[in-house]
């Protein structure tokens, strides 16, 4: 058995997790845009009118993001539905500077100094992405080194916010994967030979590894089979209990949204259609599309 | 306590060809505090549309829905952030209907104690509560670290009676609590309803049983009554 209390004793509990109400934005977004493609005359101001793609029918430039605006409270969940293509993805990643946004603000109020972390040096953007959010990709070959051992891949998020001393990290490490059910036998092998959901386990512990106060979730449980996404989602609903992190969780399941989503936003063809809260969305859809999306899962 | 002022609610539904459902309309009533507000119509006049447009389940197209709350002061749940709801809903404000919706997975008796974690309550602490609430409620011990979904609708509606009133909170919203109960597990909510009423909890509610409404309730809100009074006015100021 591995002793982990004087380890956690040594983390300090960040501030944001007792708070019922915290009355500040702890992420705000105004205007996020992401576009692949030049732009031309006839599609300039994007965030103006109903699109029936986020293809500009003349240059042919995608707007997978169109003006965003939104905010997460500390401690929420803010679901994301869509159909495909209709933007989620690029919008988290802008969020986590995999993409970078075409314009737009972001702002955190743990690091008010900073102003518009998209306009952020690389070095602050390095910062935010170790510290303040953590990232589970749909994907886990874009979360994971599949070759590394599933501790190595926990501590290379340590290492990365400057905590070097091996036998602590290691320690850290084996809490983490034993948080997310990962047998302590195992941690030392390589996520290539894990299931599917122990893979998306994995990459929760190591988004998790410095305590951010800020999760995103992009379709984690999207084809895994459905015992599996249940024991994924437990863990995601035991995480928010517990460390009251808050998550922004993308998904096109809507039973993933009801489940998880205090508030939920819908888009399409790059731009929120509709947002409000999760029961009022499901159960009084003001857009036509949200409508339909909701009328189709029942 | 809660005053609804000229609430209406329309629906516009784009699915097919364009529909406009218009459930209730300019619908006006208080409740004091401690008091229960019991509304009556027949079978689809829109009773529960007006207990979920309070709840903000649904958004109220027009009017407005003043309630004086503890933490916000006197707040109009038809316009509130919707952070404020869900801050409210966490803490005072309670909504139940017959069906249990809860999350898969969970034990009973872990669905009604998750109520209390929100509001600081240590987790064995919390157990501890929510046991004395199912076994208030007479729900068998052997059921408790079992999920509620395979409960009978009697049981999984005394589930969600439990986690209504485990946070005892000020305004207690109540669509038909009582539908699927037997007589003896009935009394026993509403001798629960009362005893919460007289320490001051706010409700307003359906309860199509007569019997109940009649001891539940300080005010009784006619719906059709209400429609048929607006629509002679109506008439008469327009000759
Ligand atoms: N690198 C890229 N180059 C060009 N177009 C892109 C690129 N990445 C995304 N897109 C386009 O941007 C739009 C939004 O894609 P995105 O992946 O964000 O959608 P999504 O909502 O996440 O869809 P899904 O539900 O299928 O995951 C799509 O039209 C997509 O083809
Ligand atoms: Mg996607
Ligand atoms: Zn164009």
């Amino acid at each position: 058995m591995i002793q982990v209390t004087e380890h956690a004793a040594e983390r300090a509990v960040p501030t944001w997790t007792a708070r019922i109400r915290a009355d500040e934005k702890l992420l705000e977004v105004r205007g996020l845009t992401k576009r692949y493609g030049p732009g031309c005359s006839s599609c300039h101001q994007p965030e103006t009118g109903e699109w029936h793609s986020s293809r500009c029918p003349r240059c042919g430039t995608i707007w997978a993001c169109r003006s965003l605006d939104f905010h997460l409270y500390p401690g929420e969940i803010l679901g994301v539905v869509g159909e495909s293509g209709s933007g989620k993805s690029t919008m988290v990643k802008c969020l986590y500077f995999d993409e970078e946004a075409t314009s737009g603000e972001m702002t955190l109020s743990v690091c008010p100094g900073d102003g518009n972390l998209l306009q952020a040096s690389s070095q602050r953007k390095r910062y935010v992405r170790n510290h303040l959010m953590g990232m589970v990709y749909q994907n886990p070959y874009l979360g994971l080194r599949m070759n590394f051992s599933s501790s190595g891949n926990v501590a290379e998020k340590l290492f990365a916010a400057s905590q070097f001393h091996v036998g602590r990290v290691r320690r850290r490490a084996a809490e983490l994967l034993e948080r997310v059910e990962i047998p302590l036998a195992r941690m030392d092998e390589p996520p290539a030979r894990f299931s599917g959901g122990m893979q998306q386990r994995v990459q929760i512990s190591r988004a998790l590894a410095n305590d951010p106060p800020i999760l995103l979730l992009d379709e984690v449980t999207t084809g895994l089979d459905l015992s599996v996404q249940a024991r994924v989602l437990d863990l995601i609903r035991s995480i928010r209990r517990e460390l009251g992190v808050a998550m922004i969780v993308v998904s096109h399941d809507l039973g993933v949204i009801r489940m998880l989503a205090d508030r939920t936003m819908v888009m399409r063809h790059g731009a929120i259609v509709e947002h409000g809260l999760t029961d009022q969305i499901l159960e009084d859809p003001q857009h036509p599309y949200t409508q339909l999306l909701v009328h189709s899962l029942l | 306590m809660l005053t609804v002022e000229n609430l209406s609610k329309t629906f516009e539904l784009a699915l097919t060809h364009r529909m406009t459902v218009r459930p209730f309309d300019s619908v006006s009533f208080h409740v004091p505090k401690g008091h229960f507000l019991g509304i009556v119509g027949p079978s689809g006049i829109g009773k529960s549309s007006i207990l979920k447009c309070i709840y903000r389940t649904y958004l109220p197209t027009t009017g407005n829905i003043y309630y004086e709350s503890e933490r916000l002061g006197p707040i109009d749940l038809a316009q509130a952030d919707e952070r404020d709801i869900l801050l409210l809903r966490q803490t005072e404000i309670s909504y139940v209907t017959q069906f249990l919706r809860v999350i898969p997975r969970v034990p009973a008796v872990d669905v009604v104690a998750e109520r209390l974690l929100p509001l600081g309550w240590p987790e064995d602490r919390a157990r501890g509560e929510a046991r004395a609430m199912l076994e208030r409620l007479r729900i068998p011990p052997a059921l408790w670290d079992a999920f509620p979904a395979t409960f009978s609708g009697g049981e999984q509606q005394r589930i969600n009676l439990a986690r209504a009133l485990i946070v005892k909170p000020r305004l207690l919203i109540l669509d038909e609590p009582t539908a699927s109960l037997d007589p003896e597990t009935k009394e026993i909510v509403i001798g629960f309803l009362r005893d919460m009423k007289r320490e001051g909890t706010t409700m307003v509610g359906v309860f199509h049983d007569r019997d109940a409404m009649a001891r539940l309730a300080d005010e009784v809100f006619d719906l059709a009554d209400w429609n048929r009074r607006r629509a002679e006015a109506f008439h008469a100021y327009n000759g």
